[in-house]
């Protein structure tokens, strides 16, 4: 299947963050049993095409974090039909808006080179390099910020999207003649570190898979 | 009894000696993984549900956790949803959570 590895690093990648949600004595037996369960669901024949199968293997790994969700101050397994913790619902809001923002991030992040090239084109006055270096500070403010906040990752992504939209906004109902430029700017700037952010969080991840798996062997 | 751990039950007594992964009993369930987990998780501590590893025959696949119901938990399963058939409510057993608890 096409794409198949990279939809189920996504797969894992829910896998173990409702992994992370689990008592320490059953999460690594947890994360194996669920992301056994990924490419079975995207390989099953009877779900009828891939894109149907990978929609499944998503909603299967998205849904894992329901089934990790824990009754405050008790180490016991808690279903959606024994009544929601109210500190689980925040949780997943949080995610539910967090995810699209950095997932935005991202493909703005990786189209930021051809709008670049688009504008340049125009004589739009920003020049590639200085543009590409402050993209590169950014980045580097955004993982020191990750490494060091992590909890602020959240609040500085949706205050950054928040800030664009309206930007955005803003810029195309009255005209303003220098919207692509400051566009271009906020991207490389906002986005960079949004998708840097998100990055952040798939590396940690993965370190901390290798880690368990190498401490395991 | 809730309705998802009614299906469950009666999947895993549709063939009893056959190990049932966590995507089969979704598939013949038709509950989702959030749901599923908790409900096997507190099965298996009520020692209804016994589990076990898997290890795949083709080189490549990971192992897969499998589930299956006690003798136990099959005599209860049956039993349980027979006083549901009838129309019957269950009671709470000695020294057990009662089956609403269950899920």
């Amino acid at each position: 299947m096409k794409g198949e590895r990279g939809l189920l690093r996504t797969g894992e990648f829910l896998v173990t963050r409702a992994a992370r949600r689990l008592p320490a004595r059953v999460r690594d037996e947890r994360y194996r049993e669920w992301a056994a369960e990924l490419p079975a669901i995207l390989r099953d024949p009877s779900l009828g095409p891939p894109w149907r199968r990978a929609a499944r293997m998503l909603g299967y790994a998205l849904d894992t974090i329901r089934a990790a969700a824990l009754r405050p101050g008790q180490d016991r397994y808690r279903g959606a039909h024994r009544g929601r913790d109210p500190r689980a619902a925040v949780k997943m809001a949080r995610w539910l808006l967090f995810l699209p923002a950095a997932l935005a991030g991202l493909l703005a992040f990786l189209s930021l080179p051809l709008l670049l090239i688009y504008l340049v084109s125009l004589g739009a006055g920003l020049g590639l390099w200085p543009a590409a270096g402050v993209a590169f500070m950014i980045v580097m403010i955004g993982l020191l910020t990750g490494r060091f906040l992590p909890r602020w990752a959240f609040a500085v992504s949706t205050v950054l999207l928040g800030s664009w939209l309206i930007y955005l906004f803003a810029a195309s109902s009255a005209g303003w003649p220098a919207g692509p430029p400051v566009l271009a700017r906020i991207s490389g700037w906002g986005f960079g570190v949004l998708a840097t952010l998100f990055l952040r969080d798939l590396t940690v991840s993965a370190i901390k898979r290798r880690r368990l798996h190498t401490h395991k062997n | 009894m809730t309705g998802p751990l009614q299906r469950v039950l009666r999947a895993f007594l549709e063939d009893l000696l056959a190990p049932r992964y966590g995507y089969d009993l979704m598939k013949a369930a038709g509950v989702k993984s959030g749901t599923l987990y908790p409900l096997l998780g507190r099965l298996e501590e009520d020692g209804l549900v016994s589990s076990g590893w898997a290890v795949p025959q083709t080189a490549g696949q990971r192992p897969r956790r499998y589930y299956r119901l006690t003798g136990e938990g099959a005599a209860v399963a049956r039993v349980e949803l027979a006083r549901l058939s009838a129309g019957g409510r269950a009671p709470a057993r000695p020294g057990r959570p009662a089956p609403e608890s269950l899920g």
